[in-house]
């Protein structure tokens, strides 16, 4: 394999497939202008799309009335704060700038003078300068000997034609002088108009912010519904029916009493039980559960006992009234038992019960289980037993009143409605640890396991 | 054969030495592509995308740790990879038991055309080619394979196994029709 493999890229090392590198020249070139142009116009967005938002979030807003009203305001005490600074003497602004400028123009012009340069001057600082400002500097104007001109450029002409290249030069070094020095003036001017309207426009600022307040104050403030959150623990009341199946035993002693050896019921459930909630999870409840349980009974009783001959022949046959006359040696004894289907037994059980319940909730569903000990509060009995080793049967009254215990458990699962209620199906068991039977000498324990459907809700 | 100076250049953005570059090496970088990817198209774009790749990230490029050449068809191989996992939905790994395939004598290579295999290496399926290409031609081991393409080592090893299989049996063919038409002149 190797070989093959050394081989085939022995081989294909030195394959080249055609292409047209001109071409391909070209295209990268132009995937190339693509991206930086797919880049300039993503920053050109981004950058359009921050101006417009701190533009919206940082520009006033001018929709109301009263604001409109007071922005009104603020413009005219700015136009008249303006027209007074007009018409006050307002020191120069920069009075060694406006010297040069003088003594330029008197370089240039030796009829230069000072209404000239007040033109000039107020023309640049937009009715800032007062023109005794800059009659205050007349001596700095030095004449040099020119004559009749006005303009400055017909007065340059004049000065190359007659004087050396070098002071034309100078002349017009001087002259782009000027200019920077009228512009910066003129800077400088723009710059203190603004200064000067500064304390105006805070004084505004702040007038307007306390409108914004005022309206701020109007505005209603939305109903809250919510409340302080604090840990609930509500009430629950909870209804179940169920059905189990009752396996009952007794213990060795029961052959005697040969009525009651039917092994396994039926009992019909409801429950209701009011719970509490200590958490989020846990709940302790208490509640009243009452539990039918019923059969027909397949009564079994041993009727008679016979000794027998080994080959069958019976030799004795005794009746019993639950003792038997024979003797554990007697290996040919035969015991007689007979069933029969016509008895049958209610028992009727109340039991208050006390428990918790864990529940682990999983959106609309959860699952839960529980643990209960109950204590009988009721149980009564009734039922058409045999009472004789013949046929003959006759209905009983029972009433099994002794105090009895139980414990219980289970686990369920349940959906969660709308309404705060929910549904359950559980599984439970249950022990009933006392026995039923009044007498002592026999066992008669329940055990019950079955299922059941909840609904609870909250109160 | 690329001097210093001419790095210096090429990390300078002289478009001069680019274009030569360009002319010298595109040839085999389209093969590259073709390999792995099978459609010209899509080959001639991502030499297109290698190229810009290679431009902009020159700068990176230290001749001490691989040569130039090496380290530009890595790029194209990269490139290759990156495109074949956009499309990695398509590609199937079909997992075999490893079957050894047929013997062929190397050398009956050396009497098939270059093209033959260069085409015998597209025709292979998507999944065991890319495999193919990187364990055979570009010295990748299977844990790399693995890694790049997202799946086991074991699957790296059938699928290579699988390529050569198939590779051989289409040589095998390709041979006998060879053989054919050699008899029939």
């Amino acid at each position: 394999m190797k070989r093959f493999d050394l081989k085939y890229n022995e081989r294909m090392k030195n394959h080249s497939s055609p292409v047209d590198t001109e071409q391909l020249w070209k295209d990268i070139q132009k995937k190339k202008r693509n991206r930086l142009g797919i880049i300039f116009w993503w920053a050109g967005f981004s950058l359009l799309l921050t101006t417009a938002g701190l533009y919206y979030f940082l520009s006033p807003s001018c929709k109301s009335d009263k604001n409109s009203n007071a922005l009104q305001q603020s413009q005219m005490v700015i136009a008249e704060s303006k027209s007074d600074q007009d018409k006050s003497k307002n020191p120069s602004i920069n009075p060694d700038t406006d010297a040069k400028i003088k003594s330029k123009h008197a370089a240039l012009e030796p009829n230069f003078n000072s209404e000239i340069a007040n033109e000039e001057k107020l023309e640049s600082s937009r009715n800032l300068k007062t023109r005794n400002q800059i009659k205050s500097n007349p001596t700095d104007i030095q004449p040099t000997g020119f004559h009749e001109t006005s303009d400055h450029t017909k007065s340059a002409n004049t000065y190359f034609k007659t004087n050396s290249v070098n002071s034309v030069q100078s002349l017009e070094a001087e002259q782009a002088d000027l200019e920077v020095i009228k512009e910066t003036n003129s800077n400088v001017e723009a710059r203190l108009e603004f200064v000067q309207a500064l304390p105006v426009l805070l004084k505004q600022l702040n007038r307007h912010s306390i409108l914004l307040l005022d309206q701020l104050k109007t505005i209603p403030n939305p109903p809250t519904k919510l409340k302080p959150q604090t840990i609930e623990k509500p009430w629950f009341l909870q209804m179940s029916i169920g059905q189990s199946l009752v396996d009952r035993s007794f213990n060795a002693n029961s052959d005697s009493f040969p009525t009651r050896n039917t092994k396994v019921l039926y009992a019909f459930k409801s429950e209701f039980n009011l719970s509490k909630a200590l958490g989020k999870q846990f709940e302790i409840f208490t509640g009243i559960q009452y539990t039918h349980i019923f059969s027909q009974n397949k009564v079994s009783y041993r009727s008679s006992e016979e000794l027998v001959k080994p080959k069958g022949q019976i030799i004795e046959r005794i009746s019993l009234d639950g003792i038997s006359s024979f003797t554990e040696e007697d290996i040919h004894l035969n015991r007689v038992t007979t069933i029969r289907n016509t008895s049958y037994q209610r028992m009727y059980l109340l039991d208050w019960k006390l428990g918790v319940n864990y529940t682990r909730p999983f959106n609309s569903w959860a699952i839960f289980t529980n643990a209960s000990v109950a204590c009988n509060v009721f149980t009564k009995a009734k039922g058409n037993y045999l009472t004789t080793e013949n046929n003959f049967t006759q209905i009983q009254n029972e009433i099994k009143h002794q105090l009895g215990f139980s414990i219980s458990g289970g686990i369920g699962l349940s959906y969660l409605l709308k309404n705060r209620s929910s549904i359950s199906f559980s599984i439970n068991y249950c022990n009933y640890l006392n026995s039923f039977n009044l007498n002592p000498r026999i066992q008669e324990h329940y055990k019950l396991l079955g299922g059941q459907l909840s609904y609870k809700f909250r109160l | 054969m690329f001097d210093k100076q001419y790095i210096v250049a090429l990390k300078k953005g002289n478009p001069s030495v680019q274009k030569e570059l360009v002319d010298f090496f595109s040839g085999k970088m389209l093969s590259i592509a073709r390999r792995y990817l099978a459609d010209d198209h899509l080959a001639y774009d991502v030499l297109q995308e290698s190229w810009i790749a290679i431009f902009s990230n020159i700068k990176s490029y230290k001749e001490e740790i691989a040569p130039l050449e090496a380290w530009i068809y890595r790029i194209v191989v990269n490139q290759s990879l990156k495109e074949l996992k956009k499309r990695k939905r398509n590609i199937e790994y079909v997992a075999e038991f490893a079957i050894e395939p047929d013997g062929i004598a190397p050398e009956v290579l050396n009497t098939l055309q270059l093209e033959l295999l260069f085409n015998c290496v597209l025709e292979l399926p998507e999944g065991c080619r890319a495999v193919f290409n990187m364990y055979v031609f570009d010295e990748f081991s299977h844990k790399e394979i693995a890694l790049q393409l997202g799946i086991d080592e074991g699957t790296s090893r059938s699928q290579l196994n699988r390529a050569r299989k198939l590779l051989m049996e289409k040589i095998n063919s390709m041979d006998h029709v060879l053989i054919k038409k050699y008899e029939a002149v």
